[in-house]
Formats: structure tokens, sequence, C-alpha cells
């Protein structure tokens, strides 16, 4: 029997020694499938040791690190703006949500705020960048169930995300667009900004979301594969601490936006009494493969919501904040035009001297599109941190799939991996 | 020797002889384009261009793509079986193509007396255009269409891989299933022709209306088991790329590989054109003088096979548009499809048709009405029937950590060890415990 | 702070009801979804969005239906040139300090004119380890390193890939016109 679990001369597979075998039940006809790290369906390097009776999965092991590539390490030798270029990197599916986050945890521990102009911006961009994550992840859903066609009409709109991305920051896909204080720069033109968002969320994202949702969401053959796939109460979803779009499919009442508010979310946050953006939480109770891609459907078009109340409402003034306290660059018209801004513009580039970072350490997260993404910095007074760990949701959202996938068929494997929307760059960091 | 050759030289044979030479040959030729056409088709859908950069609009795109196939590494996993390994090819591109010899693609043609050097006269009169006139002809298409699954089981036998395995094994689960109500449904219609020879078939079609008017579920009932026979989306589970990297043919490469490629399209061929035949009148159109059985013409004899290629090309379109509209169905539930909802509709459409066919009403609008009925029966008590929650319940599994046997003690500590009550990890060979 | 529950959507799967349960009518609505797009996109209709890009390129494109914003694109790096055609850089080491990827190389010298001090014997930019994030033309104190909208830049070798001072030059005039200073 070649393809079971016993040793043969084929399989040099020794079950005492091979940690992932120990203590499995050899019922002598199951296998063992392993599923990645190359395969279709895991989008990127994911590997699960999948122990099969049949077509069932009675054991499946995650296996992590087939992406591992130093990023949090990189934190500590990259100086806070730069460090920006690496975490645009990690979740590269809403890489600007990224970038927001990371700023936000070093302008927390920084005490730095920003101004009116850069906190509507980037609550923007922070949105955009959710319907960014969850149009692929809707579209792949369809995808490893074999809708293609769902996935590339998902697609198309974000072609218009990263033109937004390229007008406002100069790169498609890797924005790396915000620092300390604000952002790269000012918007180049503020009226085209406005008028490429309003044709996004009113032409190319209305038509993208009727025409995916017509070809799965009430096809019963959709609906079979999905629902009751990969169940997660209520209970078990605080226990395996998931956050975002997992969490609120099984009923858990959780966003940072509400629970921890930030940028535009949080009231007064002009400083001059202005209100937080009004948008409804997406809660479903089943807690299946179905009930998440609902629950993306649902936060895309509260994010459209958001959008729209801030798009026409961006406030004049600077984008940037610029104190004397040597912590944020200052604008290039202040280099060129007074010592004082040559002076600190040099200072915070150069190694021997650079950054006032305070003493302090400080987790800064931000809800996005996957769950609860954060930033845990320790800065010592030197231009670096001297430890940033990330809270990256992939991770944590990851540990819960054996949970889920066994007692279903292979074929369900990759309707709950496409409803976590793992990034493996995030994942193994 | 002119006595000799004149004896057994036939007009049926030598028409059959050039049948079989040009419909081989334009229906490979044909099978590449079909590819290509597919790719534009799925391009168009999904609002992309497809191939354009290999002649004007990509008509040289299948050449390239057949070349390249040719030139691969002929590539051979370690522990295949070579035998098995090399014939799955073959044997899964012959049913394919032998199925082509029955149909009549171009009625009856009424030959004219032609004299040939050496040979001699050879007499007119009626011939079929056709590769065989074979009487039993939709029988025979039964027979070797079914004979396609082998390549697809021993390939994914053969190529020593788990994903290829899983793909032959759901091959031949998906075959035993579909082969009934694929047969259940042409029975419904011979049993209202009286007649298995496919030019019979034609006339009757031609006198009495397409059976698709008077037998509509059936229809629907036999494109759906066509698909699922040629392991076309929505039951493409047996190379399924999402979940099996592409199930029977993944350890395939260079021309073995194109082998399952061309065998899936010539399969499509095969199946769209019983299609026709069985239901959509084959070369027929209703008002066009010459696509009737009367017409004998070598015209005539021309512009039905042409008609005849121009509804399986439809029929082929049709069948795309089916594979980039809708997800696939999970294997499990294609069983399901089958056992729960096709088989006994179709053998409800069996009986209920004999009963027609007793009382004499045959006419098209009267099956029509049966039909209708049927459905309005389905439609009535689908509602009705139990329910099972049973598809996508977590089943228990003996040693799973997180859906455990009732009664086994779980933990999820350092590699989630299953355990039993006393804390003590079961050994590797244990026997399940079950309190 | 709890959510409260009017900023709640409850989300429910309701169940499928009879017509759904026959697959047809799903499916047959899913037919005409994707025959709109086959007939608009067909022979680049409308909502085709793909660019056959050597033919089409994004900087003929206007800036609102996709096409490049040259002034804020971030592709290949130029040296400027002052008005007498001399380098502009000052050899400040600011860009080779800020490179998140390390992938300046500058070597200093005194400089030739009499309005600087230094000036860059050398300076190379490593076109592969580039990440293009633009802190470079950020840090330059004096306008000096700059991105350019172009972008599709071919080598044959690493060693090709290596951009000296003269190369970097030569791009700063092949680019004036798209981009000026």
């Amino acid at each position: 029997m070649p393809y079971t679990l016993k040793p043969s001369n084929a399989f040099d597979i020794d079950i005492e020694t091979t940690e992932y075998l120990k203590d499995h039940v050899d019922t002598g006809d199951r296998w063992v499938l392993n599923f990645g790290p190359q395969h279709p369906a895991t989008h990127t390097t994911l590997r699960l040791i999948l122990e099969l009776d049949g077509e069932r999965v009675a054991r499946c092991t995650p296996h992590i690190g087939y992406l591992h590539s130093g990023f949090e390490k990189l934190g500590e030798h990259l100086d806070y703006n730069q460090y920006v270029t690496i975490v645009s990197r990690m979740n590269y599916l809403s890489p600007i949500a990224n970038d927001i986050c990371w700023h936000h945890a070093v302008e927390k521990v920084f005490g730095v705020g920003l101004t009116p102009r850069c906190i509507v911006v980037r609550t923007i961009m922070a949105e955009i960048a959710r319907i960014q994550d969850h149009l692929l992840c809707v579209g792949a859903a369809a995808l490893d169930l074999g809708a293609i066609t769902g996935f590339l009409y998902s697609f198309n709109p974000r072609e218009k995300i990263y033109d937004i991305c390229d007008f406002i920051s100069g790169q498609r896909f890797h924005p790396d667009w915000t620092r300390v204080g604000g952002a790269m720069a000012d918007l180049p033109d503020e009226e085209v900004f406005r008028r490429m968002v309003k044709d996004f969320i009113h032409n190319d994202l209305p038509h993208a979301l009727k025409d995916l949702e017509g070809l799965v969401l009430r096809n019963k053959i959709f609906y079979d594969r999905t629902v009751g796939i990969g169940v997660m109460t209520r209970e078990e979803a605080i226990g395996w601490s998931l956050s975002g779009p997992l969490a609120r499919a099984s009923g858990v009442r959780r966003d940072l936006r509400k629970d921890e508010p930030y940028l535009c979310y949080a009231d007064n946050w002009d400083g001059q009494g202005a209100e937080a953006v009004q948008f409804k939480v997406p809660v479903a109770e089943a807690g299946d493969v179905y009930a998440r891609f609902q629950v993306r459907i649902e936060e895309i078009r509260q994010a459209v919501g958001i959008i729209e109340q801030l798009i026409d409402r961006i406030p004049g003034g600077p984008m940037n904040v610029f104190t004397d306290s040597k912590t944020t660059k200052p604008p290039k018209s202040e280099v060129y035009g007074s010592i004082e801004g040559l002076i600190q513009h040099f200072e915070l580039i150069m190694t021997n001297r650079g950054w006032e970072a305070p003493i302090a350490e400080g987790y800064g997260a931000n809800e996005t599109a996957n769950g609860e993404l954060g930033y845990y910095v320790v800065a010592d007074g030197s231009p670096r941190a001297w430890r940033v760990k990330t809270r990256p949701p992939s991770f944590i959202n990851y540990a819960v799939v054996s949970k889920m996938l066994e007692g279903h068929m292979l074929p369900d494997v990759v309707a709950v991996l496409g409803s976590i929307n793992i990034v493996a760059a995030e994942l193994d960091r | 020797m002119s006595e000799f050759l004149s004896s057994f030289l036939t007009g049926q044979l030598i028409v059959s002889v050039t049948v079989i030479l040009v419909i081989l040959h334009v229906n490979l030729i044909g099978v590449a384009y079909l590819i290509l056409l597919e790719r534009k088709l799925s391009a168009w859908i999904q609002d992309r261009v497809g191939p354009n950069r290999c002649g004007k609009w990509g008509l040289l795109q299948p050449l390239a793509d057949g070349l390249k196939l040719l030139l691969k590494e002929d590539y051979k996993p370690k522990g295949a079986d070579f035998f098995l390994f090399t014939l799955a090819p073959m044997l899964i591109i012959i049913p394919a193509l032998i199925g082509w010899v029955v149909i009549p693609w171009g009625g009856v043609w009424d030959m004219p007396e032609i004299t040939l050097p050496l040979v001699g006269t050879i007499a007119g009169g009626p011939v079929t255009v056709a590769g065989a006139d074979v009487n039993v002809g939709v029988i025979f298409l039964i027979a070797v269409a079914s004979l396609g699954v082998y390549g697809v089981t021993l390939g994914g036998w053969a190529s020593n891989n788990k994903y290829s395995f899983f793909g032959g094994l759901r091959a031949t689960a998906g075959m035993i299933s579909y082969e009934i109500p694929l047969s259940a449904s042409i029975l419904a219609v011979l049993l209202l022709s009286g007649a298995v020879q496919p030019q019979r078939l034609i006339e009757q079609q031609v006198a009495g209306g397409w059976y698709v008017l008077s037998q509509p579920l059936a229809a629907i009932l036999f494109f759906v088991c066509i698909l699922a026979e040629a392991n076309r989306a929505p039951f493409d589970n047996a190379e399924a790329e999402q979940e099996l990297v592409g199930g029977y043919h993944t350890e395939y490469s260079s021309m073995r590989f194109g082998m399952f490629l061309l065998a899936e399209y010539a399969h499509l061929i095969t199946s769209s054109a019983f299609l026709m035949l069985l239901f959509f009148g084959g070369y027929h159109l209703p008002l066009i003088p010459w696509l009737s059985p009367e017409a004998t013409g070598i015209g005539a004899a021309l512009l039905k096979v042409t008609v005849f290629f121009g509804k399986v090309l439809l029929t082929i379109a049709f069948m795309m548009l089916v594979r980039w509209t809708i997800p696939r169905v999970r294997w499990d539930q294609v069983m399901k499809l089958a056992w729960n909802a096709l088989i006994p509709l179709s053998i409800a459409l069996i009986v209920l048709t004999a009963v027609m066919v007793f009382m004499e009403w045959t006419a098209w609008w009267q099956m029509l009405a049966m039909n209708a009925v049927v459905l309005g029966v389905v439609f009535a008590i689908q509602p009705l029937l139990p329910k099972s929650d049973l598809q996508n319940r977590r089943v228990p599994m003996a040693g799973s950590r997180f859906s455990p046997l009732p009664g086994e003690v779980v933990r999820t500590g350092a590699m989630g060890a299953a355990k039993d009550e006393s804390g003590v990890a079961r050994g590797s060979r244990g026997v399940v415990s079950m309190s | 702070m709890a959510i409260r529950d009017e900023d709640i959507v409850s989300i429910e799967a309701p169940p499928l009801n009879a017509m759904e349960n026959l697959y047809i009518p799903e499916i047959v609505k899913g037919f005409g979804i994707t025959l709109r797009h086959l007939a608009t996109s067909w022979n680049k209709g409308k909502t085709t969005r793909a660019l056959e890009y050597p033919e089409e390129r994004r900087e003929n494109i206007p800036v609102e239906k996709g096409g490049q914003y040259a002034p804020n694109f971030r592709g290949v790096h130029r040296l400027n040139r002052d008005a007498a055609g001399r380098v502009k850089c000052v050899a400040c080491m600011m860009c080779p300090t800020i490179c998140p990827a390390n992938c300046i190389h500058i070597t200093a010298a005194d400089s030739p004119w009499d309005d600087r001090e230094k000036y860059p014997k050398k300076f190379e930019i490593d076109e592969l380890r580039c990440i293009f994030c633009g802190m470079c033309e950020e840090a330059c104190p004096v306008d000096a390193i700059e991105l350019t909208p172009e972008y599709d830049i071919t080598g044959l070798s690493r060693q090709e890939m290596i951009f000296d001072k003269e190369k970097l030059l030569s791009i700063y005039d092949a680019t004036i016109e798209k981009k000026p200073m």
C-alpha cells in the first residue's frame, strides 16, 4: 500500500520520530497529504499536513515559516520613517493600511498629533485599503470554489485603487506613503483625487459587487459549499482571539474603530468638536464561510459610506505637522528657506544625530481588513526602535485553521483557507 | 483484380473512409482552435483581451501551444508505473475519437454511379455521410463514451501522486453515478422514437418536431450528464485545480498532457454532437428544404455537415459559458445530485414516457405537457423532501483534535496530542478508545 | 467602549427559496451577467480593463483613466544638472543614509568648482536593489536626485543595472522634457 501512513520503501517516514505524526491514530487506511507549500489554493506559501480518511480531514497540522523574511528584525535597523517600506510589504493586499497603522503606533509613542487634513486623508486611504483587501478576499473565496470569473470581476476595481495609490504616492503597489506626523507629500491635486475616489466608489465598485454577488451569493452551488463549513462559535472565536471579519462573522462585537477609536472614527478628531464618522459594524451569528463572505461584502458597503462622508470634507491646511521636537520632517520650503529647517532636516537623517525619540514603549493597533493589526514599539531614544513587535491578524487567524478544518472534506480546505484570507508575508514576517 | 476490388469497394465504403479522414483531421485541428475559443471567450467574459500576440487575433496560438507541448520535457515521476503512465493518455483519447464514427454528419447522399480506373464502375445509390452507418449507433456511442474514464483512472493511479490518485478516484465515482441518468435520459428519447439508428432519429425529429420540444427535461438531464462525463465545470472534480492541483494530470507533461487536453475537447465534440443528434434534430433546421432528409444531393450533404458542425460549435460555446459562470460543485454533492435528484427524475421520465407512448399521446405538445407536469410535481414536493443537514456537518474522526469521536478527551496543548482520560498519550498504533 | 446596538448590522443567511433550490434560475441569472460582460468587452469593448502594454502605455492615458501622473511617479532615478550643465549633487551623503535598501554608493571628492566644496566623484545606484520608495528624493537638500517617470529599464547583467553617474545624468537629459525640474 504505497499511499497509507505505514512506512514503506517508497516513503521514508518514521512515524515514531516525525513530530507531526506523533500520537496519530493509524486506522490502516489513512493518508498523509502534504498540502502546500506550493499549491494553487494556498495563495502564498502555506503548508498543511492533512491526515485524510478518504477525503475527510482527520487531522490538520499547519506549518509556517516558508516566507519568513526577517521583517520584524529589520525594524530594529531602520528608522521610524524607513521602516514603513517594510511594513508596506507585510500585508501586500492592502499595503497602505499597514503604513497607516505603523505610523499610528509610532505617533502614539512619540505623542505627535496629526493635522486634520492628514487625519481625513488617512481615514479615506484606510477605508480604501479595507475595500482593496476585502475585494481580493471575496473574489478569492469565489476563485477557490472554481468561479474564476467572480474573482476577476472583483479584481477590476482594485486596479482603480492602485491608480489612486499611484496618484497620491507615485507607486501603485507599495505606496510607502505615510511619515511620522503626516505623509510623504500632500495630495498632488485635491480635485483630481476627489474625482478619482468618487469615480471608484460610484462607478467601478458597485458594478463589480453587483456582478460578483449575482454570480455566487444566492447560487445553490456556492451556498451549499460554504454554509456550515468551518464554523466557529462566538465563545471559540473569543477563545482563539480572532479579530476582524472572522470574529464578527461569529457574532463577536468587536471593531477597534468603535472600541478604541482613532483617526476620524473618534469624536473630536480635528480638535474643534468634529463628530466621528457614521458607520455600522456588520455582525453575523453563523460563523461559517458564507457568513464571512457576507460580512466582508457588507464591510465594503460601510467603507463606501465612510468615504462618502469624508471625501467632500477634506480640510485645508498643511498635511504634515512641523514641530521643533525633532520627530517630524520639516517641509521642503523650510529646508530651503530657514536655517532651522535645514538643520532639523539634516539631523533627522544623519545616523549619529537623528531622532529625538522618547524613551517609551507603546502599542498602537488599527482595525485593518483582516482584523486587529498592531505594532508594539519600544523606543530607546535613538533614531531606531529598540524592538518592534507586530501583531499580525493573519498569524492569529491562521492558528485556528486546523480547528476549522478537522472533520470536513478536502474541497472544504480551500473554502476555509480562502475565507480566512491569510497573507503569508504577514504571517511569517 | 478489378473484380475483386469492386466486390467490396462499395459507395458506402468510399464515402465512409473519406468522411473518417476528413472528420478526424478537421476535428483535431478544430480541437486546437476550441482551446483558443475557450481562452478568448473566457477572456471576454472576464473583461480581458485574451491571446492576441500570435498572429491576428491570436490565430496562431494553438500552433504555438502545440509546438510548446511537443518540445517540453517528457517527465515521468519517480515510482510511476511506466506502462500505465504511457497507456493512460492513449486510452483517454481513443474513445473520444472513435465516438465520431457513428454520427451522421451529412445525412444521406444519393451517390451517382462513378467509374474509376483499375476498379471499374461503382454502383451509385443512397449512402450515409458518416464514418459508419451503424444501426445501433446510439448504443455504440454510450458504450464508447464510457471508456474514456479508464484513461483518467489509470493516469491517476500510475502517476504515483496522491493528488492524481484522488482525481482518478473522483472520476471513477462520478462515472458510475452519471452513467445511469445519462442512459436513462437517452432511453426516454429512444422510447419515443423506437429506433436506435442515428439517421432514423433525425428523420423522426424532422417529421414530429425536435425531441427537445417533447422531452425538454431529458435534454437538460442529458446536458448535465455529459458535462459530468466530460469532466467539465461545474463537475470538473477530477482535475479541480484549486483542490487537487491538476488532478489526474498533475504529473503529466509534454505531449502526454497534450493528449489529455485534446481528449477533453474531443470528448466535448462527441458529447455535443450526441446532444444535437438526440434532441436538436442533428443537421436539421426548420424551413430550409435542403436540410431535410429528402434532399440527397451533394450540395445538401455538404450543407448538412456545415449545419451540424455549427450546432456542435454553439453547444460547446454554451458549455464554455457554463464553465466560466458557476462555481464547482463539491465532489460529494455531485454524487448527491446524481443519486437524489437526477436518477429519480430520469426514472420518472422513463415511466411516464412509456405510459404516454402506450397511450399513443406522442405529439410534441402532449409530451411537453407531461414534462410540465413533472416539473410542477418536482417543484411542489421539493420543499417537503427531508432535508439532510449531514453534508456540511463536521464529522467526528478518530484521532482528530477538534472533531473527536464522542467520549474522547480533546487536548489542544503542545502538539495537540489526543490523550486518554488518564492523560497518557496514545501510542501511534494504539486502538481508539471510546468510553 | 462596547459597540452600541444601533451601530450593528445583523447579517443573516436566509435559506434558499424554492426557485433557488432548483439551481437553474440562479445559473441563468449568472449567464446573464457573464453574457453582458461578453457583449461589452468583446473586441476591446468598453468594459475591458486590460492595457496592451508595449503599444498602449500609461503615459499616454489621462490620470483619471488610470494613467501615470508624471510629477509624482517613482521610477528610475536621475541626477539633475544645474544651469551650467554640471552635476547638482554636493555629495552630502543624505541619500545613502536614508536609503532603506542601501543601494546608493557615493565617493565624494573635492569639488573642482568654486561654488561648492564637494562633489560626487563616483555616484552609483543599484537599480536591482532599489525599492523605489522615493526617500532619497525627500532627503536631498539640493534637489539633485530625483525619481523620473521612466519605468521600463532592462539589462542583461547585474553589472549593467548598477547605474553610474554618467548614466544617471543621461537619464536627466532624456527625461527633462517629461518631468521638468
